[in-house]
């Protein structure tokens, strides 16, 4: 509209001015940012913006028709919220999924296999398409208020499942956090205590000291201090030591709790215990030859004389391995079963 | 050139049952696994006119082809493209499809690499070894590929310093796969010739695959010489840089202990810029070889050592890999031994005590894995590289063992782009 108006201005100062109205002006009242500082603007099902005080202005008295010219919306005020993404369309969007992941809230365990559960999520993503981008309004709307009618319980099971989890999870947020908040207090009461502690020693082993009638007995009295102290360390650290586990014990229940849901990944974790197998299930032995450590053969005769062909590293056992190999190879094939059988018939 | 189109579908006759049972989504893969090029060449009934074995081939070929679906381009070198592909089942596959260009390298027919990939692989299916799922033939001949699609390598892993740590049990869990690949390659008497971080390659669910066979070849017979001028030099046994012509399954585990090295610093461990200065540096850490450590040693053609190097004192291994444990210092000593005739061979090494102890070997679906799109990118990169002919160096030329990847990345880097003012 305003560009409808300032057709006489230069026309690059006029696109420049536009990009910054768009979050400068509303575009209802046209009244600026300048003007009013804490200007906010809100949205509503048509993703027409329009600042605060235009909302109230129009939609007090109760619902009325989208401000917008050529928008048939009837807003009511209550229903307008702010925006959460810059893009209007990705706002858009995001509102359709909410709403239709909210019907279409079916998990992997409800399916027998995995092929159900992919062509599940292809069809509710194929559904969700065509409301974003406005295709089969009309029938997909219907599709999707059929399904809720079909499925109503397993939707409010699922419902309350989901809850229940977001519940357990905030839940167990919360113990791990006062957890660690319980250990580290523990630990500065340990330190406030030992300073304290020492210095009572102190106190303790000068008063002695002073009472003290020889050498030998200050001497006494100062090793029994000591004593006395590495022992309270002792202690002190033993206990430390039955604190940490305890602590250990809660992180491992509340870790076991969240786990609880994921069967398989535990059932993936038993498999590795299975006993090791350097070749993986493969074999090189052959059921019909066994190769020796030399054979006869004339014209290989000179083989181990030559320095040169062995200290480069060839194994004549090699050889000899490949050559019964190469003999036996393809014995147990069958000419029917074998991949690619249809060309070697033709042989 | 001769491809075998006979059935063996799994080389031995005993493996082949069991292996069916410990990897049952792998070998389901493997009932379509037709010969790859059913050209006339291949098989023509001898009773039957040659016109009708050609047209059975061709719908064969078809066949074939209309199983999978090219979505896009991963990466285009001078000798094959990488296209990202998938199959046209419920549900899809992703797959690799790597389309190698006929006449541009060798005009007289087909690129080395190209022969030996399809060759051996065709061969060996096996969990840790890269899946050819089918090859067939597009128009103007040219020859495609379809390998199962692998998003990772270990390189990668291995250099993102920042963003992955990895811990003794995952690296035991990669050399394990590592070594099973190879082994199993050795097994079927089939050297691989080009092991480095870089054709490790890990797949979705973090298994490591070998994958790469450009420069593979069976085992050679008795006194037939094989090329010297084979693996990356960064991860090349010394008796390939001393000339041999006569080696073995060796030298693949002198590669693999470079790998265990470079896990275990995440720095290449032996990284000589010519073939020259990797010998010295091997002397520097294990010694001048002669004809104590080495018997024979001195007859091998290019043996040329600097002055004699007693190599690092003993402790040396144990602060510098301390933490792989006693045992993974053993066996890293063992698979980088300087004679090929003492080095550990695969199978001995899978044996090796090192992987029962704790920690155990990482099961694959735990290990660290990098996310996102780079995976794709690094395909299409690794895949479209020229490995070298049979005499060529391997990855050389271009500016040290790890260039001739991203040259085609680099191109059109220093191109400005147009400013679109239109949109300020």
């Amino acid at each position: 509209m305003s560009r409808a108006r300032g057709v006489a201005q230069p026309m690059p100062v006029m696109e420049r001015r536009e990009r910054v109205d768009e979050d400068e002006i509303c575009p209802v009242c046209k009244s600026s940012r300048y003007l009013n500082p804490n200007m906010k603007f809100l949205i509503n099902e048509c993703y027409h913006k329009m600042c605060e005080s235009c909302v109230d202005r129009i939609f007090t008295l109760g619902p009325a028709n989208c401000p917008v010219v050529g928008c048939p919306k009837v807003l009511r005020k209550a229903k307008f919220k702010k925006q959460t993404f810059e893009d209007i369309a990705i706002e858009r969007e995001v509102d359709i999924r909410k709403r239709v992941h909210k019907v279409f809230n079916k998990r992997p365990s409800d399916f027998d296999t995995l092929k159900q559960y992919n062509d599940y999520l292809e069809e509710v993503e194929s559904l969700t398409f065509n409301l974003i981008h406005g295709i089969d309004l009309a029938e997909t709307e219907k599709k999707l208020s059929a399904y809720e009618s079909l499925n109503k319980s397993s939707i409010a099971a699922n419902a309350a499942l989901a809850a229940s989890e977001a519940a357990a999870f905030t839940h167990n947020q919360e113990l791990e956090r006062q957890s660690i908040i319980a250990a580290r207090q523990a630990a500065a009461q340990e330190i406030e205590d030992e300073k304290r502690e020492a210095k009572e020693a102190k106190k303790d082993m000068v008063r002695a000291l002073a009472h003290a009638k020889d050498e030998d007995e200050a001497k006494r009295i100062v090793a029994e201090s000591e004593k006395k102290i590495a022992l309270k360390r002792s202690s002190a650290r033993r206990k430390e030591e039955e604190a940490k586990l305890k602590a250990a014990q809660g992180m491992a229940g509340i870790k076991a709790s969240l786990l609880a849901g994921s069967r398989r990944q535990r059932m993936d974790e038993e498999e590795d215990t299975g006993p090791f197998d350097p070749l993986g299930g493969y074999t090189d032995k052959s059921k019909y030859f066994v190769v020796d450590s030399s054979y006869d053969i004339p014209w290989l005769a000179d083989l181990p004389n030559r320095q040169d062909i062995l200290s480069g590293g060839y194994f004549v056992e090699e050889y000899y391995q490949r050559c019964l190999f190469e003999a036996f190879s393809g014995l147990s094939i069958i000419p029917e079963d074998a991949p690619g059988s249809d060309i070697s018939m033709a042989d | 050139m001769t491809i075998r189109t006979g059935g063996i579908g799994a080389p031995l006759p005993l493996g082949s049952s069991k292996s069916s049972a410990t990897a049952p989504g792998l070998q389901n893969a493997f009932i379509e696994n037709k010969p790859p090029k059913a050209k006339p060449i291949a098989s023509a009934p001898p009773a039957a006119p040659a016109k009708l074995g050609a047209e059975l081939a061709e719908d064969l070929n078809e066949e074939i082809k209309n199983k999978y679906t090219k979505d896009k381009k991963i990466g285009e070198g001078t000798y094959a493209i990488v296209y990202l592909g998938h199959t046209k089942t419920q549900p899809p596959t992703r797959v690799a499809i790597k389309k190698i260009k006929a006449q541009t390298i060798l005009t007289s027919g087909l690129s080395m690499d190209a022969i030996r990939e399809v060759k051996y692989l065709q061969e060996l299916h096996h969990p840790n070894i890269i899946l050819l799922l089918d090859v067939f033939s597009s128009k103007n001949q040219n020859l495609n590929l379809v390998l199962e699609f692998l998003d990772g390598d270990l390189e990668m892993i291995i250099k993102d310093t920042r963003g992955i740590m990895y811990s003794l049990a995952d690296m035991k869990s990669w050399m394990l796969m590592a070594l099973r690949g190879v082994w199993w390659c050795h097994t079927n008497h089939v050297l691989h010739r080009d092991i480095k971080p870089n054709n490790l390659l890990i797949s979705s669910t973090g298994v490591l695959k070998l994958g790469d066979f450009g420069l593979a070849r069976s085992l050679s017979d008795p006194y037939r010489p094989m090329t010297h001028n084979v693996i990356t030099r960064w991860y090349r046994p010394p008796e390939l840089l001393f000339g041999a012509r006569f080696y073995s399954t060796a030298v693949d585990v002198w590669s693999l202990g470079c790998v265990l090295a470079e896990l275990l610093l995440r720095v290449p461990f032996i990284a000589g810029n010519s073939d020259v200065h990797q010998v010295e540096l091997i002397c520097n850490v294990l010694g001048t070889p002669n004809e104590e450590n080495w018997p024979g040693v001195t007859s091998l053609p290019g043996y040329a050592v600097p002055s004699n190097n007693p190599g690092q004192p003993p402790g040396f291994w144990e602060t510098m890999f301390g933490h792989s444990g006693h045992e993974g210092v053993r066996l890293l000593k063992g698979m980088m031994e300087l004679d090929p005739r003492k080095r550990v061979s695969a199978k001995s090494a899978l044996e090796d005590p090192w992987f029962r102890i704790e920690p155990r070997p990482t099961r694959p679906d735990k290990l660290p894995r990098k996310g996102g799109t780079e995976g794709e990118r690094k395909v299409g990169e690794d895949l479209q590289r020229v490995a070298g002919g049979d005499e060529g160096e391997p990855g050389g030329g271009m500016g040290g063992p790890r260039g001739g990847n991203g040259s085609m990345a680099a191109r059109g880097k220093g191109v400005a782009r147009k400013l679109d003012f239109g949109g300020l």
